[in-house]
Parts: structure tokens; C-alpha cells; sequence
């Protein structure tokens, strides 16, 4: 314990620390420089203190107070070119020029912050505004098509699940490829610590209240992740949480309440269509059987005699499903897709907010509460956040802060796509089969699978999440140029997860109760100088350095019970049998260190240098160290003498970088041969779980970035065009081995893939004045190949025939291709090598037949405002990418099984001649049931993501109770343009993976939400 | 002055701090696993590690259980009577890979091909392990734990060329070149291209299976603890070995020699021998289960397959109606059925795996007198005191069935089928007296398991089986 303090000595150190300084006020008025406006909500700063300020009111003043050292103080409006005016009196009034906000804009990096324009590497930035107030459970939905180079991708409808994010590519097969996050300077939990056999991953990052953020930037390449070094190859996403601001305590109401329903449906057969294509599919199937002399109900006399057993075995099966009603008039119609969703799933939020403070200390504080239900019956996500964000000026030279966290979520999960009990599989159940059985009155039990619904009424399973996420900190400037600055953060995760599954539910005659818990402490302390100092006229430097310690302690314990007495008992306590009782720990810890420097050069030419050097623990002893290093370079071309005559062009810059990250996000312990631990009843014992690698290292990528960043007449035109090239190598590879050896895999350093891509941001202020319509446009192409795999095929472990083989990108779709049905017998066809056809599966050829990676993803958003009104329209679009559909083998299958089939499936071939997609049904027969292209499709769409209409109330009519009041109606997801017709294309069966992506499993759609709003700051 | 100092002291902590830092890296070890060399190198680890081979052979891998049955706990049941059992069952679950056995048109990607593979070869290289850290051992129990290492291997490489290879022809003296499985015999350490092995023929594993079998049944005591290995477990195996062989005179001594130990005996009632909480009195070897260990009850284990009780079981294995006919009237194992109450209830289904915590008889002493019966019959002596007749009519009498005279061998396979019925012998009757499955040989190659195509991906030097 004394060593683990030790790490944290120089926070204390900085505390003690303390002197005092005089103040003086400050007035003014802020308008815009060509038609006089006055300009409310203008953030204006000290410069010398950064975080002491103020925001005009609705009349465009401001006054503050600001110490006798305060020099300069900085103007920031958005659309607005910054203005730094120096303080010579106490009345101050200003003039600003409106301006393409992007390049002077502030945007956090590692250990610091820079101005747009100087930065060397690739940075997206995405602002509060674009966040707050959405329907969504955790940042990452919001910005979803909002940055280049950033794919978000929510695997279902469920709420409060983990969200697949990549940042140009993916850069690992077996190790993972989500990024870094980091909130307010400290690395946090991101990944699922829940229990990942039944469900979903769960979310960590939900319980970040997402109207907290100020803003959030993902560092893309190397030059501007490196400083992260091994954990950077998947991009950083820096997550900084609003700060307060000095001035008049600024109080905030946002509310909002809405309904969503699914945005897309399916059609199935009903009851009529099912009999119909059953009864055939009988016949077919006995003659079939009888023809081949497979004797599935014994051996046939006749042909007749086996239609007979086929028909006899249907329909003493739908008269169980039917529940003794007259399924052969259809007098059952259940539509079991409806019964997967709520009639309506309610949502709502309520939050408040301050801000305010003065000179010294500055406050931000807020509290919300957020209620979704999702649009499957059962699940439903609710938060209860608290926020204090406190930063304090000792004195000139010291000053210090808290960001304090509080957040507890609830999440009424079901169970993941794979389990006969989630409401997504209902769809599998026969039209004919009641809801409710008439001979007991209770929920039908009648059908070919379990019915869903009585996990819905029966049980449940609540995630229960308190999350501390805070830090603290203290910064001291030694020099004038030098500063110190030490933080410590905490993160907090107690998860607790408590299910229950009644005695009519499936599996649990005597009832099932499980409780699992997590706690996962994850602690880091950062302690770095910074250095900024101008040398002569020309030269400028801007240098960090310091290490970092980050340690994560995760133990999980959990106990599953049966042999309740009731279902009204529903702790374990009253469990007669415990079934499993298990408790596991694991952690581990990275010590590092970083610098970089960045120089100036006229303002003109800009380097930068960055590096770190990072050990972890869960490498073996030969290659615990790894040292990430990266340089870039920028040239402000605009600023060039020759181009000075070019009026429309307002910047110009070419900036180019190269640099190494790292991948180390691997189970721990990797490198050794272990056993774990085996159970037997009264023999306790080991088995080998893995052999040992010594050499085991980091995967590390090699990335070149280059852009162009430019803006065009006064930069009403503004964008960013860049190229990447990531190199990665010496791949975390799970390596298949031949399991005779007793294992199946083991970790090696082996092999190579690459992402190259472009990007292009443009962003155009299309009207000014008083119709204001701006356009933001982003579009990413991004080319994923497996390059070496010591030349191994890595299968994936989902619903689809997915692997990652090299040459392709990886997860592509291999498996037999399929061919359509033969027009004189109705056989499923695959293709076999040279192009022709079989209808024996077995010699079909197994080819790639699609891939899962879009060729481009982007988005598209249109901001309008008139007077007090605003408009803004939001679209986000995939292109490229293949989509299968796991279920494909029971649900579209021309009835080989009970399972209710889409209504396409009514297409089937039926006589000599008959041209389709569909085979012959043939009741049991697996004909065109087998993994194949039958079930890929081409999953492109354009999204209507989000629109919003606000209407700001004049202030005349509400300043007596508001400063301002804005009321608005959203909605999100209202419109799908695709050709993929099997669905909702926004799905992923196993939400966050490598290899399996694009799956689509019994997935719940997306939702389609309209929301309601208003907005009050008082 | 006095800020220099300051930052001075900032520094050394600094300095310090991270000194202390880096030391803790290497602090950190596994909390739930240990290394191999703490595993196997104390006599205690050597035995843990043993018992990791009982799990795995009855549940499968730790870290997969609960996907899809494997071994004894599932498989080498359910797929035996899936394969070969055309007249007396209906598969109507949904697992494709399930399926696909029973329709006899499974691919090379069959997941019960994959993981029955996989768990087989992982208990193996436990065998393995201990086999070659034997030498840790407690003297007093070195035998014992040897003889169990053997005795599983030895089993487990049965159950694959069973599955996985053709089956044995040309009686006791037959050389059967024919592909079976690959012999691995000694622990896996580290990972190169020594472990691309190749399939030894069937004769040679034949071989290492017997060697393995008479050396653990030497090794090994005559009792144990229920779920352990004894020496009449391994002659109980070596005389399903001696029969498949038709080495009739090995088969019917092998059976004798448990039938006549004196710890076993035929458990009053026939109901009696099924979902016991401890081995019957009966069992010489079967699979422990209880709440804790168990072979899954979702997606795997015998009465999740077989049961349709509120709650238990997926009802996927329907008996047919007609398989009734083949009992006498009054037959206690006649009534060993019942209709199902719990998924797809109203089906006829087999009361011998309705308890997902019970024990899992392997082998009966039931088994032991049919085979001496029926070796004793086909080879015209008489090994043991009792007359192929009375073996058969002790059986019989067990159930409430009068004497018969035994003059025909189907009469001993028929009363084998009653008895043994659902447990997974089927499978290796056909086999060996090469009867017909539906239109298909008893040799198609369809009525095996392909050779996992993962494996084939992985190892350039398999060959696969015909058909696949």
C-alpha cells in the first residue's frame, strides 16, 4: 500500500502551495462588426487564467472580475474569428468579426490543448451542441456520421448495450480495436465488465450524463495519438466535461420526453400462408425421403405412403402448436413480430444545471435524470447522474480542480440474440400458435421453441451501475513558461447484475436466481511541465513531458441459485441449491512516459515531436517495454508571401505526419502456460488453458497521415481532405493450431494488415445574415486488407460464415456461393470452382462472397435558422458493406422447419420451369438450408438520422422568468433509404467484434424516436 | 529561492514515485490460474491435473462448456443414436449441427464434429501431462494415478476412432490399414510444426488403445470413489474393444473378469440404474454429476436433449411410437417412458435422463452379461459359469420376463437393444455386425464424423474422411 501512495506524492505537494492576488471589474458590450447586433452567449476568458470567465447576456454585455495579473482578455463566439483585446481599462467593448470557426478553435489533445491551425496531426472534433439532448444512453450514439474517419455502429435497438466504434479501420484480428477513451485527462473503463455468455456487452460509457460533455476530439493518427503510445493504434477519444465559467450564476432546464417505436419491420407469413406452405413442403419432403430412401419416419411402402408419414408428423405438430384450435381456418393470427416490441416505448430526461463562479473559483454542477425504455418489450435504460466541476485559482501561480462524477444506471436487459428467451426470436414462433393458450389461459407453451414471453412476464435481469468517474488536480507555474501540472483519477465501476427467472420459464423448474457483481477500481496519476516560450520574433515552442501510472483492479464474484420456493422469492437467500458460486480477479498496471514538442516557425512551419515509452503487465518479462514515437510537420501555406494576393483563399495548410502506436487490449497474462481450474463433483482439478509465449509484445501500427486543410472566401468554405496509410505488424494473432495438440489457439506475434483511407471534411457556410444555412459534409473511404497471417484463416465465432483471411479485409463472408434454384427440380444450386453449378453442397466452392466493410461512410448535416426559428437536419449514410442473415437458416429457408418464414419464402419453386430465388419446400429436407450467399445482401443506406426544429422565445416574452427559452421537436431515425429488404441495415447480432460484423440474428431494429423539448436558462 | 526549493522537493518525489511504480508491474500475477511448473510438479497438482481430464471427458472444455455437448456427458450418446438409430427416434430440435447427423448430411464444418474433437484431444494432452510428470507422484498412489491417465486416454482414443474412422474388419487378426485417428502420446509445451500429426492407421491405435486399457488395469485398483477409474472399468472397456475386434474369446474373459470381481450387481428394479444421485450398484463406470458440475442444461447435457419435464429439457430427441413394439409385455424397461410434459409435450420420450444433476451410468454390469452372452455364443465356449442363456435370462428376469433359450445371436442383440436402449450402444452393434442404417451401409462414410475442417485449415498433414 505505501508503494502504490508513493505514485501520487506530487498531487499533495502541489496543495500546499498557496498565495493570493487583487481583482478588478471588468464591463462591456459585444457586437458584430458589420450590422451592430448585439451578441448574447460570447464566452470571453482571461487569457493568462484560462479557465476564469464570463458569456455576454441576451444584450451582448459581460462584466467580470478579473486579478491585477490579467492581461489579456479572449473573445470566443461561434462563426466568429476569435479577438484577444488587452485589458488597459475596465470598460471594454468589442466587435467581432464573423469567421469559419474551425481553424482558431481550441481543440484538446494529450496532456493539452492547440489552436486548430497549428496542429500537425489529425484531429475530429465534435461539440457539445452536437451531443446534448439526444435519445440516446452514451455519447457515441451522438456522434455517429459527425466525424470523418469515425464509424459508430450501434449493434441493435436495445438500449444501453456496447457500440462498436472504429477509428480509421480496424488494426488488430485478434486483439481489440475499439479506441482509447480518456475523460478529462484520465483513462477510463470503456469495455464490458458484464456477463458476456448471455448478454450483450453492457456499456460503461453510459454512465456519462452526454449533456456533461463540452466536447469530445478523436485523435486519429499517430502524430496526434502517439503520446498514448500502446494503447493508442485504435484512436483516442478525448471526452472533456464543461467547465464553469465566472460571472452570473448561469441556471439551465433541458427536458425533453418522446416516444419510439422500431424504424423498420419485417413481413411474415400469417396463419393461411404458413399452412399453405407447409402442407406442401410435407408432400415434397416425403417424396423426397421416399426417393432417396432416407427412411426419416421408418421405411415407406410407397411414395404415398412416406407423403402420408410427412403430413401425418406436420399436422400432429400444428395441432400441439395450435393449442387444439382450428389452425386449418386460421382461426389463430398471431403476429409474433409484434409481440417482440412495446406498443410504445416512452423516454424522457430531465436535467439542471449551473454555472457560474468568480475569479478565483469557477463552478460547473449539474444533475439529470434520463429514462428510456426501448422499443423490446422488458428493456429499458435509466440514469440518475450528478456532476461538480470546480477549478480554483489559488494564486496567480497555483490552481486547482475537481471534476467530480456521480452517476448510478439501471439497465432491464434480455438476453442476447442467440438465447430462445430474447424477444427478437418470437418471430420464430408459428402464426397458428395462440399467445394465450384457451385450455389453461396462460401464456402458450404449445410451440416448436419456448415462448419469449414468459421470460418477459416471468423474469428479469437488471444491471444496476454506480460509476465515480472524477479526478483532481493541481497546476503550478514554476517559470512564467514552465508549468507543473499533477492529476489523479478515479475510476469507479460497482456493476451489479440480478436476475431472475421464474419456475415457468425455460430450464428452471424450481425457479433461477443469479447475481453477479463488479467492481473495477481504475486509478492513474498523471504529473507532466509543460514548456511554452517564444524566442525571438519568429520561433515558438510548445514542449510536455512526464509520466503517467495507471493501475485497474477488477473482481468479479458471482452465485446462481435454483430451488426457490416460490417465484414471489426472488433472492438468493431463498435458493435451496446453489448451482455456481465463483469469484475472479485479475489486474493490471502501465507505468509510462511521454513528451512531445511542438515548434513553430514564423507561424508558418510547424514540427512536432512526440513519444512515449510505456510497460505493462501483461507482457512477459523479454518485451515489457515499448516506445511509440511519432513526428509531423505543417506548412501554413496561406501565410506564404506569394499568396497574399489571393483573396479567396482565407487558409491553406499541408501537413503530413508518421508515426508508431501500440495494441496491447488482450486478456492479461497472455505470455505464461497456465492451468485453470476444472470442476468435477468432489474432484477439483486444473486443466491447461494455454502454453506458453515468452516473446509475446505489443502489435504495433505504423501510420502516415497526410491533409490538407483549407478555407475559402473569408472561410465561408472551410474543409479538411487527408490520406492515411496504417501499417500494422506483428499482430496479437490468436494462431490456430491443430487441436490434437490439445489446444486450439495460441497468442503469437504474427502477421500484418493495413487500413489505408481518405477522408474529406467540408463545412460551408451556405446564407449569413439573417437566414442563416450552414452545411457540415463528411465522407471516409477506408480499405481494410489482411496483408499475412502466416498464411492461416482466423474463422470468426458468430452466425456467419466470417473469417479473416489474408488478401481480404477482415470478416469477410466465405462460404459456398449460391446459385439460385434449378428451374426443372427446384434444388438449391451453389456454384462449384470453374463457374457451374452442383446441387451437392459438399463440392460447392467456399469463395469470398462479400465483406462486411463499407467502401465509405459518412454524414451530411444542414443547420438553418430565420429569426427565433432553427432547423437543422441531420443524415448518415454506409455504402458497401454486405449484411447476413444468421437467422437466414431457419427463418428464410422454404419451410425445412417450423419456424415462421418471411413472406419472400412464398416465392418458392413449385413446377418444372418455375424461375426464383426460393427453392422447392421440402419439409425437412435441407434443401438450400446450408451457409451460403443465400442470405447476404448488400446492407448500404442513407439514414435520416436526426431533424430538429427549435423555436427560440423572444426574450420580450419571457425575460421576467428566463434569460432564454427555447422549446424544440426532434426526431431520430425517421427515414431509411435501402435496397436491403431483410430489416433494419443499422445491426449487428454481436455488437462489438473483429471479425463477426454485419450479422444481422433475430437483432432488434433500430428506434425511431420523436421527442419533444424544452430549454430554459435562468 | 523558496519556489526553487519547492520544485526541487516536486522533483525528487517524482523520481521517487516512479521508481516505485515500475517495481509494481511485476507484482501482478494470475489470480485464478497458476503455471505449469507450480501445476506439475508437486504429486498434488499432478492428481488436480488428473481430475481435469474427468471434467473435461464428461463436460468438455472449461472455457466452452455450455455452447454445445461434448464427449460422455453428451455426445457419445446423442451422436451414436443419431447416426444409426433410424427406426426408434426423430430428431426434431433445431441445432442444425444435430440435425444434419441425423439427416446423414453433415459437412465438414459440423460443430459436434469440431468439438467433440477438440474436448477429445484436450483430455488426451492432460493424460499426457500427467503421464510424463508420473514421476512426482506419492509412491502410494503412483499406480493408481498412472493407470487413470491411461485408462482415459486409452478410452477417449476408442471414442474417436469410433466416430472419426471406419470401423475394425477382419476379426481379431485384421491389420485395418484404413485412416483412423492420430496418436498423440506425449504433452503438448510449446507450439511448432511437430504438432502437425499425421492419422495413424485403425490398427495402430487399436493397438495403443488395448496397450493402454491392460496397463491401467493393472495399474489400477479394484475400487475407488464413484466417478473414478478402477481395474474393472478398464477390462469393462477392453471388452467393448475385444467385441468391436469380434475377439470373442478376449471379450466374453474381459466381461467375466468384472462380472465375477464381486463388486457389482444388477440394481433390483431396471428404473433403478437411472438418475441416481451416486454410482448404482451396477455402475462400473459413470460420469459424476450435481448442481455445481454438471454437462449443461441449456444447450447441452443428456436430459436437455431427452427431457420434456416443466423446465428440464428441450424435448429434441422424440421416440417414435412404433419402438414400444419391439418389448414384451410386462417388460419393466417397456415402461422406462413417458410423455412429455415440458417443450414439445405430448411426445413419447425416454425416462432414462430426466434428471440433469444425475449420474451417468458408461458402462453397466447389465452390459458386461449381454457381452459374455453373446461372445460366449458366437465362439461356442463358455467363459464364466453362466450359459449364454442365462446370462440373458438374468437380465430378463431383472425386468420381470421369463427364460428363453438363446439359439440365435439376434436373440442377444435384441434383448441388448431393450436393455441398452438410449445409452448409446446402438451405435457400435451396427458397426460391428455391419447391419444396414436406413438405405445406407453400415460403412458409408456418412456414418461417421468428417475430420473438423478447422483442423484440416490447421494441420496441412490430415487427410479427410471420404464423403466430406
Amino acid at each position: 500500500m505505501k508503494k502504490r501512495f508513493t505514485c501520487f506524492i506530487p498531487l499533495l505537494f502541489l496543495l500546499n502551495v498557496i498565495a493570493f492576488a487583487q481583482t478588478r471589474a471588468i464591463t462591456g458590450k459585444v457586437t458584430d462588426a458589420k450590422d451592430g447586433s448585439e451578441l448574447p452567449g460570447v464566452s470571453i476568458v482571461v487569457q493568462e487564467i484560462p479557465g476564469l470567465g464570463t458569456q455576454t447576456n441576451a444584450s451582448g454585455s459581460y462584466s467580470l472580475s478579473v486579478p491585477a495579473n490579467a492581461k489579456n482578455l479572449v473573445f470566443r463566439y461561434i462563426s466568429y474569428q476569435q479577438k484577444t483585446v488587452s485589458i488597459t481599462s475596465t470598460v471594454i467593448n468589442v466587435k467581432l468579426e464573423s469567421e469559419q470557426k474551425q481553424l482558431s478553435e481550441v481543440v484538446v489533445v494529450g496532456y493539452g490543448t492547440q489552436i486548430r491551425q497549428n496542429l500537425t496531426g489529425s484531429v475530429a472534433k465534435v461539440n457539445s451542441r452536437e451531443i446534448e439532448n439526444q435519445p440516446v444512453q452514451s455519447f457515441e450514439s451522438a456522434i455517429q456520421g459527425k466525424a470523418a474517419g469515425v464509424v459508430v455502429s450501434s449493434g441493435s435497438g436495445k438500449v444501453g448495450q456496447g457500440i462498436a466504434i472504429r477509428v480509421r479501420g480496424s488494426s488488430s484480428v485478434t486483439a481489440g480495436n475499439q479506441p482509447l477513451y480518456v475523460v478529462d485527462g484520465i483513462p477510463i473503463t470503456s469495455v464490458s465488465v458484464g456477463d458476456a455468455v448471455n448478454f450483450d456487452p453492457s456499456n460503461p460509457l453510459a454512465d456519462i450524463n452526454p449533456n456533461d460533455i463540452e466536447s469530445i476530439e478523436v485523435l486519429k493518427d499517430a502524430s496526434a495519438s502517439a503520446i498514448y503510445g500502446s494503447r493508442a493504434s485504435n484512436g483516442v477519444i478525448l471526452i472533456t466535461t464543461k467547465k464553469g465559467k465566472s460571472g452570473k450564476t448561469v441556471f439551465t432546464l433541458d427536458y425533453f420526453t418522446g416516444i419510439s417505436k422500431p424504424a423498420v419491420k419485417r413481413d411474415f407469413l400469417n396463419s393461411q400462408q404458413y399452412v399453405e406452405l407447409f402442407e406442401e413442403a410435407a408432400v415434397n419432403g416425403g417424396k423426397y425421403d421416399f426417393a432417396n430412401d432416407i427412411e426419416n419416419f421408418g421405411p415407406a411402402a410407397n411414395e404415398q405412403e412416406a407423403i402420408d408419414a410427412y403430413t401425418q408428423y406436420l399436422e400432429d405438430n400444428f395441432d400441439a402448436f395450435s393449442a387444439g384450435t382450428d389452425w386449418r381456418n386460421a382461426v389463430v393470427n398471431t403476429n409474433w413480430q409484434d409481440e417482440q416490441f412495446r406498443s410504445s416505448a416512452g423516454n424522457s430526461q430531465y436535467e439542471i444545471s449551473a454555472t457560474g463562479g468568480n475569479e478565483k473559483t469557477r463552478f460547473f454542477t449539474s444533475g439529470a435524470y434520463s429514462n428510456q425504455e426501448g422499443i423490446l418489450i422488458q428493456n429499458a435504460f435509466k440514469r440518475i447522474s450528478g456532476r461538480l466541476n470546480l477549478d480554483h485559482s489559488a494564486t496567480d501561480k497555483l490552481s486547482l480542480g475537481v471534476n467530480l462524477n456521480l452517476a448510478r444506471s439501471r439497465n432491464d436487459r434480455v438476453a442476447n440474440d442467440n438465447s430462445f428467451s430474447t424477444p427478437g426470436q418470437l418471430v420464430a414462433l408459428p402464426p397458428i400458435q395462440p399467445v394465450i393458450d384457451p385450455s389453461t389461459n396462460e401464456l402458450s407453451t404449445t410451440g416448436p421453441y419456448y415462448n419469449g414471453l414468459i421470460e418477459a412476464r416471468d423474469a428479469y435481469f437488471k444491471t444496476i451501475v454506480y460509476r465515480n468517474i472524477s479526478n483532481a488536480y493541481a497546476s503550478y507555474k514554476i517559470l512564467p513558461a514552465l508549468n507543473l501540472r499533477t492529476e489523479f483519477g478515479v475510476d469507479v465501476l460497482n456493476q451489479s447484475e440480478d436476475g431472475f427467472q421464474g419456475r415457468q420459464t425455460q430450464g428452471n423448474p424450481t425457479g433461477n436466481g443469479n447475481y453477479r457483481t463488479v467492481t473495477s477500481l481504475n486509478y492513474t496519476s498523471n504529473t507532466f511541465l509543460s514548456y511554452n516560450t517564444k524566442f525571438g520574433e519568429k520561433h515558438n515552442l510548445e514542449a510536455v513531458g512526464g509520466f503517467s501510472y495507471q493501475k485497474q483492479d477488477v473482481k468479479t464474484s458471482q452465485v446462481v441459485g435454483e430451488g426457490f420456493p416460490s417465484d414471489d422469492f426472488k433472492n438468493l437467500a431463498s435458493a435451496s441449491d446453489i448451482t455456481f458460486g465463483s469469484s475472479f480477479g485479475t489486474d493490471e498496471a502501465l507505468v509510462s512516459y511521454f513528451a512531445r514538442a511542438n515548434y513553430r516557425f514564423t507561424d508558418k512551419y510547424l514540427v512536432a515531436l512526440s513519444a512515449r515509452y510505456d510497460g505493462s503487465s501483461k507482457f512477459g518479462a523479454n518485451n515489457r517495454y515499448g516506445f511509440f514515437p511519432a513526428i509531423s510537420a505543417g506548412w501554413i501555406i496561406s501565410k506564404e508571401k506569394f499568396l497574399s494576393g489571393a483573396e479567396w483563399l482565407s487558409f491553406l495548410k499541408l501537413r503530413a505526419g508518421y508515426g508508431y502506436t501500440g495494441n496491447s487490449s488482450i486478456l492479461d497474462f497472455q505470455s505464461l502456460a497456465l492451468f485453470g481450474s476444472s470442476v468435477y463433483p468432489n474432484m477439483p482439478g486444473y486443466t491447461p488453458t494455454q502454453v506458453e509465449n515468452p516473446d509475446l509484445k505489443w502489435e504495433k501500427t505504423g501510420s502516415f497521415d497526410a491533409g490538407l486543410e483549407f478555407g475559402f472566401f473569408n472561410n465561408r468554405l472551410s474543409g479538411d481532405f487527408s490520406y492515411y496509410n496504417k501499417q500494422t505488424k506483428d499482430l496479437l494473432l490468436n494462431v490456430n493450431v491443430p487441436a490434437t495438440s490439445g489446444f486450439a489457439t495460441v497468442l503469437k506475434n504474427v502477421g500484418s494488415l493495413e487500413n489505408k483511407g481518405l477522408e474529406l471534411t467540408l463545412n460551408s457556410q451556405n446564407f449569413v445574415g439573417a437566414f442563416k444555412w450552414s452545411t457540415n459534409f463528411n465522407i471516409s473511404f477506408n480499405r481494410n486488407k489482411v496483408k499475412d497471417l502466416d498464411g492461416q484463416v482466423i474463422l470468426g465465432t458468430g452466425r456467419a460464415p466470417q473469417r479473416a483471411i489474408e488478401g481480404q479485409p477482415i470478416g469477410v463472408f466465405f462460404t459456398a456461393k449460391y446459385a439460385g434454384v434449378d428451374p426443372q427440380n427446384g434444388d438449391a444450386l451453389y456454384y462449384l470452382q470453374d463457374g457451374t453449378t452442383t446441387n451437392d453442397y459438399n463440392s460447392a466452392f467456399r469463395q469470398v462472397v462479400g465483406d462486411s466493410n463499407p467502401d465509405f461512410t459518412g454524414g451530411f448535416t444542414n443547420n438553418f435558422s430565420y429569426k427565433n426559428f432553427d432547423f437543422n437536419i441531420f443524415f448518415q449514410f454506409v455504402s458497401g458493406n454486405d449484411i447476413y442473415n444468421g437467422a437466414g437458416i431457419y427463418q428464410s429457408v422454404n419451410a425445412d422447419f417450423f419456424d415462421n418464414q418471411t413472406s419472400d419464402q412464398l416465392n418458392r419453386w413449385q413446377k418444372p420451369g418455375d424461375i426464383t430465388n426460393v427453392p422447392q419446400a421440402r419439409f425437412l429436407q435441407s434443401n438450400g438450408t446450408r451457409t451460403s450467399s443465400r442470405w447476404l445482401s448488400d446492407g448500404s443506406y442513407l439514414r435520416l438520422k436526426s431533424a430538429s426544429l427549435g423555436y427560440t422565445i423572444p426574450g420580450r416574452m419571457v425575460k421576467n422568468f428566463f434569460s432564454s427559452a427555447r422549446v424544440y421537436v426532434s426526431g431520430f431515425n425517421l427515414l431509411t433509404f435501402t435496397n436491403y429488404n431483410n430489416g433494419d441495415p443499422e445491426v449487428n447480432t454481436t455488437t462489438i467484434s473483429n471479425i463477426d460484423n454485419g450479422v444481422d440474428f433475430y437483432t432488434a431494429p433500430q428506434a425511431r424516436t420523436i421527442t419533444f423539448g424544452v430549454n430554459l436558462k435562468f | 529561492m523558496k519556489s526553487i526549493i519547492k520544485t526541487g522537493f516536486i522533483f525528487i518525489a517524482v523520481v521517487i514515485s516512479n521508481l516505485s511504480c515500475k517495481k509494481q508491474l511485476d507484482d501482478i500475477k494470475p489470480q485464478q490460474s497458476i503455471d505449469s511448473d507450480v501445476a506439475l510438479t508437486t504429486s498434488t497438482g499432478v492428481v488436480n491435473t488428473l481430475f481435469g481430464a474427468y471434467s473435461t471427458i464428461a463436460y468438455g472444455i472449461p472455457a466452452t462448456a455450455g455452447t454445445l455437448g461434448t464427449l460422455y456427458g453428451t455426445n457419445y450418446n446423442l451422436i451414436g443414436e443419431l447416426f444409426v438409430n433410424t427406426t426408434d427416434i426423430t430428431w426434431s430440435g433445431s441445432f442444425t449441427s444435430y440435425r444434419d447427423i441425423n439427416n446423414k448430411n453433415a459437412t465438414a464444418t459440423n460443430v459436434n464434429a469440431a468439438n467433440d474433437w477438440t474436448a477429445a484431444y484436450s483430455a488426451i494432452n492432460i493424460c499426457n501431462n500427467v503421464e510424463a510428470s508420473i514421476g512426482v507422484v506419492d509412491p502410494s498412489i503412483k499406480d493408481q494415478i498412472l493407470g487413470e491417465a491411461r485408462f482415459i486416454r486409452g478410452i477417449v482414443y476408442f471414442e474417436l476412432i469410433r466416430f472419426y474412422a471406419q470401423p475394425w474388419t477382419g476379426g481379431p487378426s485384421g491389420t485395418n490399414s484404413q485412416a483412423g485417428v492420430p496418436l498423440v502420446l506425449s504433452p503438448t509445451t510449446t507450439i511448432g510444426n511437430e504438432l502437425n500429426v499425421s492419422r495413424n492407421s485403425v490398427g495402430e491405435v487399436y493397438a495403443q488403445i488395448i496397450a493402454d486399457l491392460t496397463s491401467a488395469e493393472s495399474l489400477l485398483n479394484e475400487t475407488m470413489d464413484d466417478g473414478r477409474a478402477t481395474k474393472y472399468a478398464a477390462a469393462a472397456f477392453l471388452s467393448r474393444i475385444y467385441l468391436a475386434q469380434e475377439d470373442w474369446q478376449k471379450a466374453a474373459t474381459a466381461a467375466n473378469t468384472v462380472i465375477t470381481s464381486g463388486h457389482y450387481r444388477l440394481v433390483p428394479a431396471i428404473s433403478q440404474a437411472f438418475n441416481n444421485s451416486s454410482n448404482s450398484s451396477e455402475d462400473i463406470f459413470a460420469i459424476q454429476q450435481n448442481a455445481q458440475a454438471n454437462a449443461g442444461t441449456a444447450n447441452s447435457g443428456l436430459s436437455t436433449f431427452y427431457a420434456s419435464m416443466p423446465g428440464i429439457g428441450r424435448g429434441d430427441v422424440d421416440i417414435n411410437d412404433s419402438h414400444l413394439q419391439i418389448y414384451e409385455t410386462g417388460d419393466a424397461r417397456g415402461d422406462l417412458f413417458y410423455e412429455g410434459t415440458g417443450d414439445k409435450p405430448g411426445i413419447l420420450r425416454t425416462s432414462k435422463w430426466t434428471d440433469r444433476f444425475a449420474v451417468i451410468p458408461i458402462v453397466r454390469l447389465a452390459e458386461m452379461h449381454l457381452t459374455r452372452a453373446e461372445a460366449n455364443f458366437r465362439s461356442g465356449q463358455q467363459v464364466g459359469d453362466l450359459t449364454p442363456s442365462q446370462d440373458i435370462n438374468l437380465i430378463r428376469g431383472r425386468s420381470g420376463l421369463g427364460g428363453i433359450t438363446i439359439t440365435s445371436v439376434d436373440q442377444i442383440l435384441l434383448e441388448r437393444r431393450k436393455e441398452l436402449a438410449f445409452e448409446g450402444d446402438l451405435y457400435n452393434v451396427i458397426k460391428r455386425t455391419r447391419q444396414d442404417v436406413g438405405g445406407k451401409k453400415y460403412n458409408d462414410p456418412k456414418l461417421i464424423y468428417p475430420i473438423p475442417q478447422f483442423e484440416l485449415d490447421a494441420n496441412p498433414n490430415l487427410i479427410q474422411n471420404p464423403g466430406y
